[in-house]
């Protein structure tokens, strides 16, 4: 039972303790000796109280115990025995260590077995090491604080020292040692008690702790924000961004002032308020004040608080951003925005400006177009009519010359008048087919290509016979497309115009137009060509856009071909190209 | 209103039928003598064959139009006064009747009265003697 045997040491160092008072103190009372025993063991009680933080029972039980630990065998009131072994028993279980050196001798009377839980070493394996050899296990740079502890308390009294110790699997621990030196009246050390504690876990935390503080202030400091705390409705610290924030040169300008001397009085009522939310423990949210610097400028910024306990109560954090360039960026941008606003306003008007003057100029570009295709009909429908009108002006004529010769009777004049409205009914016939030409389709049919190109021809060709013009068709007579024959017939007559127009303007030898009906795949094809020379390569491009036109002042409108294919592409999902071949122009209808 | 030569012979051409008929009537009954034909080539045949005082023609004819008739006839004969009767007279049209020497040219629809003052007063150039007036 190591328990006991702990008990036997102890009894042995109290029975040293005896032999030793005694012997010196040979003139004494009793008494005294006892008292200061009872007071060393009251004392190793008041230890072992403050180690295991446990009330402690043995109060008031005596120097009496010692006696009669003495006379152990002879009388052992169970109460007594109990309290030495409760006593005991704290000193065994204790995580805690318990030492007992012999100033004289130098070595250890007694060592508790928590000593093992510290060091790894046992208590008798502790008990038998030498006091260089536990100054060697104790880290070279402690070994001056212990040696300055031990000499603290060489002539008495106690005193704390805290070194690493390096255990028995050779790793450093952290101790905290209370030591306490007797000395008899002389004032000579008779012997040093010692308390063992491992702190090696507290030392890390304390460690951690003033690392994570140190973290923390670094960051305050460094802050790029400006950060005062708020005690009490005083400023108690304010970082180095707050100073520069505020224009002071050190803290104790800012320190000890209240928030609301920093503040502009136009946010008091605010901040007085949000104070109040964040002593309840409420968080404030972001909002933007103005502060007043130390020369008296106010300065736009965001404000950030939040509450937080201190040893002295609550304390609010107030982190301040300067927003002076946000807000000047913001402004600035606001300014842009009007002036966008102001320039869409106009351009939008502007844009209107042109777009109607761009739709005056369409209207009156779609008149123009609309008179020059009239007059084309006048002129074509003008080659129609000239040999009628010549005719029924000879008819005319004869009947006035018959009559002075006398040959006018009923059947001839008769005769005449029916031939006169033969022509008459002839011409009236030619306007009717320009009407439905011109009449634009409703809906879309299928048309036979040949049949529609050939009735469109027949009343045009006058204009062609009089520029000499040969025009030949030819081709597939049974191929029907769906659409509008009208705008088709339209189209081809558009390109005719034109090719008769080129011809007659360059004088070409033996003009030639070839109208040629064909399929293609699923496709009919008709080309128009001609002998005219051809276009320009670089116009070829062009001669589809509106308002071109290589014709100048009022022949052309450059709509003719723009519509030409927008007939095509757009109601009838064909395409109309142009390309030269060599002797003149080729077009190319596909629907 | 100028008078006509006396048995003066005309060779008018046109290809329409109606017109060349009745115009040809017309001018008979005022004492000519008229050889019709209907395109450029009958007419060449004609005036080969008949010799006539003066031609007045169209110009747009199949076969052989006006104006290259009238170039065969100045060929055959500097002389012979030619007249363009046509409803379609161009720049280019009258720079190569020029360059023929064509003496005249009225525009249809024709008025029967221009024609014959138009014939006249060629007549009168050429040195074809009018007939005398009636007394």
């Amino acid at each position: 039972m190591e328990s006991l045997q702990s008990i036997e040491n102890m009894r042995r160092v109290l029975d040293w303790l005896d032999d030793e008072l005694r012997t010196r103190n040979a003139g004494r009372k009793k008494e005294t000796f006892e008292q200061k025993v009872f007071e060393l063991v009251h004392m190793a009680q008041q230890l072992v109280r403050e180690v295991k933080g446990l009330p402690c029972d043995l109060h008031g039980s005596e120097p009496r115990a010692l006696e009669q630990g003495r006379d152990r065998g002879k009388c052992a009131a169970a109460d007594e025995q109990r309290d030495d072994e409760k006593l005991l028993s704290l000193l065994e279980s204790s995580d805690d260590a318990l030492y007992i050196r012999n100033l004289k001798t130098d070595c250890y009377e007694y060592m508790s077995p928590g000593i093992e839980h510290i060091t790894g070493f046992s208590a008798a394996e502790m008990k038998s090491m030498k006091v260089v050899e536990v100054m060697e296990r104790v880290h070279p740079d402690d070994r001056d604080i212990v040696r300055g502890g031990l000499e603290r308390v060489k002539r008495g009294g106690k005193g704390v020292v805290e070194y690493r110790l390096k255990g028995k699997d050779g790793r450093y621990r952290m101790l905290c040692d209370s030591i306490h030196t007797h000395c008899n009246p002389q004032g000579e050390p008779l012997f040093r008690i010692g308390i063992v504690r491992d702190i090696s876990e507290r030392k890390q935390m304390e460690e951690s702790l003033r690392r994570s503080e140190d973290r923390y202030r670094s960051l305050v400091e460094m802050s790029p924000d400006a950060l005062f705390i708020n005690l009490k409705n005083r400023v108690v610290y304010v970082n180095p961004a707050a100073l520069r924030l505020f224009g002071a040169s050190s803290s104790d300008q800012l320190v000890g002032k209240t928030p609301f001397d920093l503040i502009h009085p136009q946010y008091h009522a605010i901040i007085r308020e949000r104070i109040a939310h964040q002593l309840a423990g409420e968080s404030a949210p972001l909002i933007e004040e103005k502060i007043v610097r130390l020369d008296g400028a106010a300065v736009d910024v965001e404000v950030a608080a939040a509450p937080f306990m201190t040893d002295e109560g609550m304390a609010i954090q107030v982190i301040l951003r300067d927003i002076t360039e946000r807000k000047r960026a913001e402004e600035a941008l606001l300014d842009r925005r009007k002036q966008l606003e102001e320039l869409n306003r106009t351009l939008e008007r502007r844009v209107d400006e042109e777009t109607r003057k761009n739709r005056e100029k369409d209207f009156m570009l779609i008149q123009q177009s609309r008179q020059a295709e009239m007059g084309e009909m006048l002129n074509i429908i003008a080659h129609q009519w000239r040999q009628p009108l010549n005719t029924v002006g000879l008819y005319a004529q004869l009947l006035m010359e018959s009559s002075r010769h006398g040959g006018l009777d009923g059947d001839y004049l008769d005769e005449t008048v029916k031939n006169i409205l033969n022509l008459l009914k002839h011409m009236s016939q030619t306007i009717d087919n320009f009407r439905n030409f011109l009449r634009p389709g409703r809906e879309k049919k299928s048309f036979s290509i040949m049949a529609t190109i050939a009735g469109m021809y027949a009343l045009i060709a006058d204009s062609f016979k009089a520029h000499g013009i040969q025009v030949v068709i030819e081709g597939d007579d049974q191929l029907a497309v769906t659409g509008y024959p009208n705008e088709y017939a339209q189209v081809v007559m558009n390109i005719l115009n034109n090719a008769r127009d080129a011809l007659a303007e360059r004088h070409t030898d033996e003009p030639r137009i070839g109208i040629r009906v064909g399929r293609e795949g699923d496709r009919s094809v008709v080309t128009i060509s001609d002998n005219a020379g051809g276009i320009e390569e670089e116009l070829l491009d062009r001669i589809f856009e509106p308002y071109f036109t290589t014709r100048d002042g009022s022949s052309g409108t450059g709509l003719g071909l723009y519509m030409a294919r927008a007939i095509i592409v757009k109601n009838m999902h064909g395409c109309l190209s142009v390309r030269n071949t060599g002797d003149g122009a080729e077009f190319r209808i596909e629907v | 209103m100028k008078e006509l030569p006396e048995k003066l012979s005309i060779l008018f051409v046109d290809d329409e039928d109606q017109a060349r008929e009745l115009t040809a009537r017309m001018l008979r009954w005022k004492g000519l003598v008229v050889y019709s034909a209907e395109d450029g080539e009958t007419g060449l045949r004609l005036f080969k064959h008949h010799q006539p005082d003066i031609v007045v023609t169209d110009i747009m004819m199949p076969h052989m139009d006006g104006i290259e008739m009238s170039r065969e006839v100045r060929r055959i004969c500097s002389k012979t006064p030619i007249i363009i009767a046509s409803a379609h007279i161009n720049e280019r049209h009258m720079v190569a009747l020029r360059g023929i020497g064509v003496s005249s040219w009225i525009h249809k629809p024709i008025e029967l009265d221009c024609l014959v003052h138009e014939i006249a007063t060629c007549c009168e150039d050429a040195g074809i003697l009018p007939r005398l007036p009636v007394i």
